[in-house]
């Protein structure tokens, strides 16, 4: 049974022509499932985990990269495989291989499956990077060395570099970069780059805000690593990995 | 071979330590490292290490290969083929299957070309007042 997850923005005026569109490809392909529509009030946790247990197999966001990165711990923690119709622009999508619209729920029926590796700090998940800006007083710890930066520099730490689209999921390695802004007689940024499985973040004062796929946050002290072929996603065959 | 070594492909490098970064520990690289920023410890890796200009290292270094620009403290064990370029100071012992010096660079230490260590080249201090070993690319054809 297919569980369709959609984002709460779908009520929008703008999605419903692509609604329709989507939802009656869904029927010509005989996918169809349960739909449920996100709100405040709503645990997906919970609601996946109850869904699961009734005999859902696949999830399916409906919505952006917001809303697929919001449903990839439910998917995780259930075990069960998680699938995407994109609305709008979307870069997991192209990463993943799939159109936007309605002619992505032919890469749903052709359930190609890949198993892709996830990034995880502390207890929670992340599918694209995590961002420590104006990494002041930070210290990072990775193997037997330690890495200390100047106080401006920008930490990331890359899963997916959906920027470059020159990405591979299943590598089971996290990519490290420190930048230096540059300043106005060099605009250009110099950087770092260290290839890792995990790294702890320490900061030598006052806990520093470590943001994660955009929206989420958290404080020092982290540690981050990479969980090797923990989501099992469907992909469509133009997937850049 | 001296001008044209500049770090603008981090295609084929798996570690870059940029101009404001130090690292201390005990580094281990399975690849090509570049370094332009300040490294205290050890560096191993089986691929090639290029130390710019601006970078300092306080470390010995284990490589299959190297380019030196910037200043090393420590003694440097490559396998196979070590470039100095002119801007570079070594101050520690060398050891490398073969070793292109460009004229300006100092080295302070012993230099080991080849396996067999009777064909070391230089001794400390045997050549200039304050141990210091200025060699010219003329000096490369001393180790035919």
């Amino acid at each position: 049974m297919y569980l369709y997850i959609y984002d709460s923005c779908l009520k929008e005026k703008k999605y419903q022509k692509i609604l329709i569109k989507i939802e009656s490809r869904i029927i010509d392909l005989d996918i169809k499932g349960k739909i449920l529509r996100l709100n405040m009030l709503k645990n997906i946790n919970e609601i996946v985990r109850e869904e699961v247990e009734k005999g859902a197999h696949t999830i399916v966001v409906v919505g952006n990269d917001k809303t697929f990165n919001s449903v990839i711990e439910s998917a995780i923690k259930n075990d069960v495989l998680i699938g995407y119709i994109p609305i709008e622009k979307s870069a997991f999508a192209e990463i993943f291989g799939i159109p936007i619209g309605e002619l992505s729920c032919n890469i749903l029926s052709g359930r190609i499956i890949k198993k892709i590796d996830i990034g995880k700090i502390n207890q929670k998940f992340f599918i694209n990077s995590i961002i420590i800006e104006n990494a002041q007083d930070i210290e990072l710890k990775i193997e037997d060395f330690k890495i200390k930066t100047e106080n401006h520099n920008k930490i990331i730490i890359k899963n997916l570099d959906i920027e470059k689209q020159e990405t591979n999921p299943t590598d089971g390695i996290l990519e490290l970069f420190i930048e230096k802004p540059g300043n106005f007689f060099n605009k250009n940024n110099t950087h770092s780059l260290f290839t890792t499985k995990k790294v702890v973040i320490n900061s030598l004062s006052e806990p520093r805000t470590i943001i994660f796929d955009e929206f989420q946050s958290l404080n020092t002290p982290a540690t981050v690593n990479i969980a090797t072929e923990k989501l099992n996603v469907i992909v469509g065959s133009e997937r850049k990995f | 071979m001296f001008k044209n070594e500049t770090p603008k492909n981090i295609k084929d490098t798996e570690t870059i330590i940029g101009e404001s970064v130090m690292v201390e520990g005990e580094f281990n690289g399975h690849g090509n490292v570049i370094i332009e920023g300040k490294l205290n410890g050890n560096l191993n890796t089986d691929g090639h290490v290029l130390v710019g200009e601006k970078a300092e290292i306080n470390a010995n270094i284990k490589a299959s290969s190297a380019f030196i620009s910037g200043l090393v403290k420590g003694n440097i064990n490559i396998n196979d083929s070590l470039d100095v370029a002119k801007t570079a100071i070594i101050n520690g012992d060398i050891k490398a299957q073969s070793i292109a010096v460009e004229a300006g660079c100092q080295i302070n230490g012993k230099i080991n070309i080849g396996t067999n260590p009777s064909k070391a080249l230089y001794e400390k201090g045997n050549t200039t007042k304050k141990n210091k070993i200025i060699v010219s690319s003329e000096s490369e054809k001393m180790t035919d």
